[in-house]
């Protein structure tokens, strides 16, 4: 493990590099899932927090795990359970009997990783304890308020398949996630390799080298706050936020969060591919992850089974992308 | 059961894609947007056939007297029937969304008999408007009128036989002209109203419409060419302005990429980003080589970023786009060769 790690980057090309280089590594462990790795990295580089989401034993947790390993990050796991009180999450303070004094006791929150595992496993109650920490970086507990680390990314796992005594995620919480992940299967030849390299490396994992640390993903954060998008490609996002609105399938659209996300996370793409300019590619492709969560379908169509990513997806195929010439002169 | 029912229903057994949240239904729905219960429809629909029946009620008495079904106003009747149609169009056009929202509970089974009614039903309604047109009798004076059926029941005798009895169909039958010009009009619309919807559903559908076979069908393909040569050389236009900029001048070399693209044949969405068009250029079995992602890297700078553009981005753009319009035209020429053996061939 290596503890002194390269310079901090200043560009977009740099970011994009080590990101990349990050993302490889971790390949190494979740293997064929790019796709799902370049997403949690992008909720990595916009500073939002990632909801993971699918059926049990896809590496979800492992994931988690990689990323931390990997960024160098401090890493908490919360296991939630239906008695999982929010003291567990955010900490609680306790009598000193030496001192004389409640001394506050910091929960597994106070962490730059935090690993929500089955969030939906657990009463709404401790659901919202999380609502302040993920939405402000801090915790208020008997009145004081305390910060939290710098970079404080949660990543929650969540299981779709209804089971007796699991309770749905609020919407107010579904919001405040940057992005959903879907993992998925793998393919009948990414399954066979997979079991080849457990066999080889006769251990239960990978071992994950550190290639980050906390300030680089500070520093990585910084110059995606440097990373310009044209007033088209708002535009652009505006209208598929909207269209989420007047979709006839869909009662509740997309909130005005889901179009600060939606734009973020473009920039953190464009960073990651190595650009300090958004293109229209960039928002296209985020707008099924970054707003099908936010979205509740009417109710008739539950029964016909068809999920918010189906109606996101015929959104994305009917906005129009800004046209090809600038609306505006910009001098060269 | 109506929209609220299910809606109670689906919230009380909890399906969907995130149960337990059906109550957000009731607080963050828009207002104005509820969908139209199916009962309300159909009691509308019921009273405008009450409505029709009325109106259509022959002969004396109710609401007119005449002869006919549009009774002694018929030019009155026909502008009442057409205000009428423009009011109902808006009414549908404003409510359009509430029917899209109500029918997606809709079964297959129900969905194409609903498919089936709509076309069914709007033309019957056309059918019954000519019906009523042809079946009036446009009379001016209807006072002589009224007496008609019983000239026409009453048997004539022999001894009546010196009095010419004119026969039934005399009757109005100077005005019948007019009639049959004005029936003529109305079905040649129905019928040019009906083509052009038929047209237009093929077109949606994907359909084309069957080219005339030309006398030796090579006009469109230099339709095609010339479409081609057309979008390259306003590229090249671009590129000699000398009074435009180079970011201009990149972004015009790829609208011309497209046009050309475009008049190759590759389908060009309003939601396409510039890979979306190239993924299709690819499948449409296109080879614009790698010129066309260089040159689509180039646009993307010159579009979306605040970078300087100078001469060696405008050199490099014009490069891109005479390899790709090269490449195109290589790219169609063996096919048409082909082509055209094979049709000497045929001819021997």
């Amino acid at each position: 493990m290596t503890t002194d790690p390269t310079p901090r980057p200043h560009t977009a090309e740099q970011v994009g590099e080590q990101a990349g280089a990050v993302l490889r590594e971790i390949g190494r462990a979740v293997v064929g899932k790019p796709d799902a790795l370049e997403l949690v990295m992008l909720g990595v580089l916009a500073g939002g927090h990632v909801l993971v989401e699918d059926l049990p034993g896809l590496g979800k947790t492992l994931l988690a795990r990689s990323f931390a390993t990997t960024l160098g990050l401090d890493f908490r796991r919360i296991q939630f359970t239906p008695d999982l009180l929010p003291s567990d999450v955010t900490g609680t303070p306790l009598y000193d009997q030496r001192s004389g004094e409640m001394v506050f006791h910091p929960g597994p929150v106070f962490t730059h990783l935090l690993l929500a595992d089955e969030i939906n496993r657990t009463p709404p109650k401790t659901q919202a304890a999380l609502l302040e920490a993920m939405a402000e970086s801090q915790v208020t507990v008997d009145g004081e308020t305390r910060p939290l680390a710098d970079p404080f990314l949660v990543i929650a796992t969540a299981n779709p398949v209804e089971y007796e005594g699991t309770y749905s995620l609020p919407e107010a919480q579904l919001d405040r996630f940057q992005l959903r992940v879907r993992m998925g299967y793998l393919s009948a030849p990414e399954e066979l390799a997979m079991l080849r390299a457990r066999v080889d490396r006769a251990a239960p994992e990978t071992v994950l080298e550190r290639l980050a640390g906390p300030e680089d993903v500070v520093a990585w954060r910084a110059v995606v706050e440097r990373v310009e998008i044209d007033d088209d490609l708002l535009e652009y996002a505006v209208a598929l936020v909207g269209a989420t609105r007047e979709h006839p399938q869909i009662s509740i659209g997309a909130s005005p969060r889901g179009g600060l996300a939606l734009v973020q996370l473009a920039r953190a793409r464009a960073v990651l591919d190595g650009r300090d300019y958004v293109v229209p590619e960039d928002v296209k492709s985020l707008a099924v992850p970054a707003l099908a969560h936010r979205v509740s379908l009417r109710p008739e169509l539950w029964v016909r089974e068809m999920s918010t990513d189906d109606v996101l997806h015929e959104i994305v195929g009917g906005v129009g992308t800004p046209t090809t010439r600038r609306t505006a002169a910009v001098p060269s | 059961m109506g929209y609220g029912d299910r809606a109670g229903h689906a919230e009380r057994t909890g399906h969907g894609d995130r149960p337990g949240h059906g109550e957000q239904t009731n607080r963050g729905e828009p207002t104005g947007r509820r969908p139209v219960p199916g009962a309300v429809l159909a009691a509308g629909a019921v009273g405008l056939l009450a409505v029709a029946a009325l109106a259509l009620r022959p002969a004396e008495v109710l609401l007119h007297s005449g002869q006919g079904p549009l009774g002694h106003w018929g030019v009155v009747a026909i502008a009442s029937a057409v205000a009428w149609t423009l009011g109902a169009m808006l009414v549908v056009q404003g409510l359009r969304p509430r029917f899209g929202a109500d029918r997606m509970s809709l079964p297959p089974v129900e969905e194409r008999l609903r498919e089936t009614a709509g076309p069914l039903l709007l033309a019957t309604a056309g059918a019954i408007g000519v019906l009523t047109v042809v079946l009036h009798r446009f009379n001016r004076d209807s006072t002589t009128s009224v007496p008609a059926p019983d000239v026409s029941t009453v048997v004539p005798s022999p001894s009546d036989s010196s009095v010419p009895v004119p026969p039934p169909e005399s009757d109005g039958a100077g005005s019948s002209f007019p009639l049959y010009v004005v029936v003529a009009l109305l079905a040649a619309a129905v019928v040019v109203l009906v083509l052009v919807a038929v047209v237009r559903r093929l077109r949606r559908i994907g359909l084309r419409v069957p080219r005339l076979p030309g006398p030796a069908g090579t006009v469109p393909e230099d339709e095609d060419a010339r479409l081609l040569l057309s979008a390259v050389r306003s590229g090249r236009r671009a590129l000699a302005d000398t009074g435009a900029d180079a970011r201009a001048a990149v972004i015009a070399c790829y609208a011309a990429m497209e046009d050309a693209l475009v008049a190759s044949g590759v389908p060009r969405h309003a939601s396409d980003s510039p890979a979306d068009l190239l993924t299709r250029t690819a499948e449409a079995g296109l080879a614009p080589g790698p010129a066309a992602p260089r040159l689509a890297a180039l646009f993307r700078e010159a579009r979306y970023s605040s970078h300087p553009m100078d001469g060696s981005h405008r050199e490099a753009a014009a490069d891109a786009l005479e390899e790709i319009a090269s490449l195109l035209q290589d790219d169609r020429a063996p096919v048409t060769d082909q082509e055209r053996d094979q049709e000497r061939e045929a001819g021997r």
